[in-house]
């Protein structure tokens, strides 16, 4: 009788674990759907030890970030990113250069390979994944950062941003002029 | 030096010559105590960020010990030691031209160390009195550091990891062969229970090898990696007390 009870509790404690845990991890979270409305672009001086808004004397160009804020028609808080998702998600990102880049890209190239997502830890980042061929929908966060890899020529530059939507939907910016020295 | 302690702790009771009566033949010890972690590496040129301090720190153990003759004998011994990664300041190793944005170093957190060993025991009882010497050989644990830094170049976006591996893989401990002697002084309270003082020495016999990874973080390709060695072999000594049941 002592063995057989044992054996039970045994059996009960393992159905337990089994039926907490199955399926726990692999568990959709439930996304709340938002909508991109608008974008903003700011430069940013990453001379210091951390990218800082470009003040109007411009920035040295080895340190230059260009962030692209999105914008929903939610409010999206610090802590709440991952549960947003866009409903029609950037399935793309182009920046083209207004003024002459470099003598590798005349006025009017795609420069966007010459950023690359900036991988230290700043505030409310989310990566550019449309590059690898992914689209950018959970909002685990809501500035892209992309840091200037190639280096420009000295003088006032300033970009146009495409976003391209899953929908086919294009929303366009350009930058205010900055100086790049 | 460490040799002639070695030597005087396994013949000491050869020296001493003690009466031996009535020995039994089966003891098991189990000790607690304090655990000095004698390792002061030197690398040489490498960073400084793998130095770590003496440590103090509590010790239990448990040793079987089985006797085939009034003197002669062999044990096996499990140790449990809780260690922690000594606290250091690393900022002199971030060069002056970059900012450290941030480190992964566990400083400061405790872990437990095991390690277990088998040998040869000798020992010799007067009265009351008994004096137990052993050399052991076994695998312990040691606590590898494996330091983590991104660090930023002033004045542009390059941005860096630093990474510190215990030979070519992330480990918290590194397993090692080491060499152990050690001593009992017991009293005998009643036919089986001895209340012991404890010493043992362990001397591992085999560095910990290290390599130093320099990763460009947007591009994650290494631009820089070496390997390197302490140039010297670590070492513990255990004081401890404890209580043995002899049958």
């Amino acid at each position: 009788m002592k063995y057989l009870l044992r054996t039970i509790l045994v059996l009960a404690v393992f159905l337990g674990m089994g039926c907490d845990c199955e399926g726990y991890w692999d568990e959709e979270p439930e996304y709340k759907s938002c909508k991109l409305t608008d974008f903003q672009l700011h430069h940013l001086n990453n001379e210091g030890i951390e990218p800082i808004e470009a003040t109007s004397a411009g920035i040295k160009k080895e340190a230059y970030i260009l962030r692209i804020d999105l914008i929903t028609d939610s409010l999206l808080s610090n802590n709440n990113y991952s549960f947003y998702k866009l409903e029609d998600g950037i399935i793309k990102l182009d920046i083209n250069t207004i003024n002459t880049f470099n003598q590798d890209y005349p006025v009017g190239a795609d420069i966007r390979p010459c950023f690359t997502n900036y991988p230290g830890t700043v505030e409310q980042d989310i990566g550019d994944y449309t590059q690898k061929g992914d689209t950018i929908d959970i909002m685990t966060g809501s500035k892209i950062y992309l840091a200037l890899r190639t280096i420009p020529q000295a003088g006032l530059h300033s970009f146009k941003v495409t976003l391209t939507l899953a929908s086919g939907k294009k929303i366009e910016k350009e930058t205010t002029p900055i100086v790049l020295y | 030096m460490r040799k002639i302690i070695i030597l005087i702790l396994f013949f000491l009771p050869s020296i001493l010559q003690a009466q031996t009566e009535s020995p039994k033949s089966i003891i098991i010890d189990m000790t607690t105590g304090i655990n000095v972690n004698l390792f002061e590496p030197k690398f040489g040129n490498a960073s400084d960020c793998l130095l770590s301090a003496k440590t103090i720190s509590p010790f239990i153990k448990g040793r079987f010990s089985y006797f085939f003759s009034s003197r002669w004998g062999a044990f096996v011994n499990l140790k449990i030691a809780s260690a922690t990664y000594s606290g250091k300041d690393y900022s002199n190793m971030i060069p002056n031209l970059y900012y450290n944005l941030g480190d992964d170093f566990k400083e400061n957190n405790t872990t437990i160390l095991h390690d277990g060993s088998i040998g040869g025991t000798y020992r010799i009882e007067n009265k009351n009195w008994s004096i137990r010497t052993r050399l052991g050989i076994g695998i312990g644990e040691m606590l590898a550091k494996s330091p983590y830094f991104t660090i930023k170049e002033k004045g542009n976006n390059n941005l860096y990891y630093i990474k510190y591996t215990t030979g070519d893989t992330y480990m918290e401990v590194d397993e090692l062969p080491f060499l152990n002697p050690g001593i009992s002084l017991s009293y005998k309270y009643d036919d089986d229970i001895l209340f012991n003082v404890d010493i043992n020495y362990t001397q591992f016999i085999q560095k910990t090898g290290y390599t130093y990874y320099l990763t460009d973080a947007y591009t994650q390709k290494i631009i820089e990696k070496r390997k390197f060695a302490p140039k010297n072999l670590s070492g513990n000594l255990e004081i401890g007390l404890g209580v043995s049941f002899s049958f």
